[in-house]
């Protein structure tokens, strides 16, 4: 008997009207070119990477096992994020749309909590603010935490010019929002890390080499991204290139990325450094090594690894191309 | 022009160019294993039927002039989905049912450019489809249990919007 749902079926999508061979749990019965793991290959071969690693994973059994378990022809098409030149490293399609999925989802996040705001401490002249909230830190305070016994309690050369700096007030209140919103949209971002960790893992852009060093805990380790548009280092333009809209596309999200004050320090800019904060934030383990992608007009995109970033300035960089 | 004979696994014969037929390497080595002479005898398909062996013979028919593809195919140079030529497209605008005992059939004959064909069709009936869509496009069990999808839904999390 036709199922009910069968007439809504487009005439391709309908079961044959042969008698379907059913199996032992009475489930209907799927064509062999879905279960035969090397037509499956072929088949999702012909899919757009991204596809590959999410929806086809879901399908079935059979698919998923395909894919976690890839030939290398298919590990070649859907799981390499980098794709060496000899002297550079390319960031490949697939690599893109996941890392532009990733930027796309922080600046959701970061934008729904008005962390895009706020601009770096760290860039341009030291204002008065600046100031205040580095005396704050240094006495371990908050904005959004301070008391009247707070500023009783404190020395008397902190004390005065506390005082006089009346205005600060509002720069409190400003302040206190957005360390109020950080607090909020931390968790978010850290859960935006923790969902695109294995998918980076995957395609090689986010993957610990040799054993963990004494700084990581437990074993896990993060790596730093580091992303910035080097439009000053203008090379010729390349025929391997990434293609323009998926540059235009990735590039757009990074600048709106760059924006966020947390979980990124803003080294310089149009660059995105993850690995301190992401130490800071988490409580996570030290960053030693970190990714660097720099964005070379018009369309090129090379690729840098250092190690010991956060606690030895002498990058070692493995240097590619730039 | 020799003519050889295939006989389907519903016994039906049928006359085909021994160029044509050559599409296949498995009735190619085949042939060139008894020394090339089977005018007398037919070649038994037990796994085609008549139906599917016609259009697999019509598809053999138009490409035999095809160039033999490339031995060691990369993966980037390969053409995607989008690249079917007009005349398989149309070849291939068949039931879901014969699109699948064609593929099967190419693989079972080992006849690579109509297994790409093939597949690509089907992939661009995958295409941007979500997984139970899928499913359901081709009649695909699911299979895994309610703990593993709901890993493999924690572990796509990523390319949800």
């Amino acid at each position: 008997m036709q199922h009910p749902k069968q007439k809504y079926l487009p005439t391709f999508a309908r079961k044959s009207k042969k008698p379907i061979q059913s199996q032992s749990n009475g489930a209907i019965k799927t064509s062999p070119v879905f279960t035969i793991p090397e037509l499956v290959e072929m088949i999702i071969f012909e899919l757009p990477a991204i596809e590959i690693l999410s929806t086809c994973r879901a399908v079935s059994r059979t698919w998923r096992n395909v894919v976690d378990n890839p030939s290398p022809r298919l590990k070649s098409y859907a799981y390499s994020g980098l794709r060496d030149h000899g002297l550079s490293f390319c960031l490949t399609p697939i690599a893109v749309q996941i890392l532009a999925q990733f930027w796309r989802k922080l600046t959701i996040t970061s934008l729904k909590y008005k962390l895009l705001m706020i601009k770096s401490p760290y860039a341009g002249s030291r204002s008065l603010s600046t100031v205040i909230e580095e005396i704050m830190e240094r006495l371990n305070l908050r904005p959004d935490e301070v008391t009247i016994l707070d500023i009783l309690k404190m020395p008397l050369f902190l004390f005065i010019p506390m005082l006089g700096m009346s205005y600060a007030s509002l720069r409190l209140g400003e302040k206190a929002r957005y360390w109020r919103n950080q607090k909020n949209a931390k968790p978010k971002l850290l859960a935006i890390y923790d969902q695109f960790r294995p998918v980076l893992q995957k395609i090689q852009l986010y993957q610990g080499q040799g054993a963990p060093s004494a700084s990581t805990v437990g074993g896990s380790w993060f790596r730093g991204l580091h992303l910035g548009d080097a439009s000053e280092f203008q090379v010729p333009n390349d025929t391997d290139s990434i293609p323009e809209p998926l540059f235009t596309a990735m590039l757009n999200l990074g600048k709106a990325v760059y924006s966020l004050q947390l979980p990124f320090y803003l080294s310089s800019p149009l660059n995105i450094e993850v690995s301190q904060n992401i130490r800071s934030l988490q409580d996570r383990p030290a960053v030693t090594e970190y990714f660097q992608f720099d964005f070379f007009q018009p369309f090129d995109v090379s690729w840098t690894r250092g190690v010991d970033w956060t606690y030895n300035r002498d990058v070692v960089d493995i240097t590619t191309g730039s | 022009m020799s003519t050889i004979k295939l006989l389907s696994s519903d016994n039906a014969e049928l006359a085909v160019d021994k160029e044509v037929a050559e599409r296949s390497i498995l009735i190619k080595n085949m042939l060139e294993d008894v020394g090339g002479d089977m005018s007398d005898q037919a070649i038994p398909i037990p796994n085609v039927n008549e139906a599917v062996l016609r259009k697999v013979i019509e598809w053999c028919e138009h490409h035999k002039s095809d160039p033999p593809p490339p031995a060691d195919e990369d993966s980037d140079s390969r053409k995607k989905s989008t690249d079917i030529e007009e005349w398989d497209q149309k070849f291939m605008q068949v039931d879901q049912e014969m699109l699948f005992e064609i593929i099967l059939a190419a693989n079972y004959l080992d006849i690579k450019p109509l297994l790409d064909v093939g597949c690509k069709t089907v992939a661009n009936m995958i295409k941007g489809k979500s997984p139970e869509e899928i499913r359901k496009t081709f009649n695909i069990q699911n299979d895994f249990t309610p703990e593993e999808e709901d890993q493999i839904r924690r572990e796509n999390e990523w390319a949800e919007e």
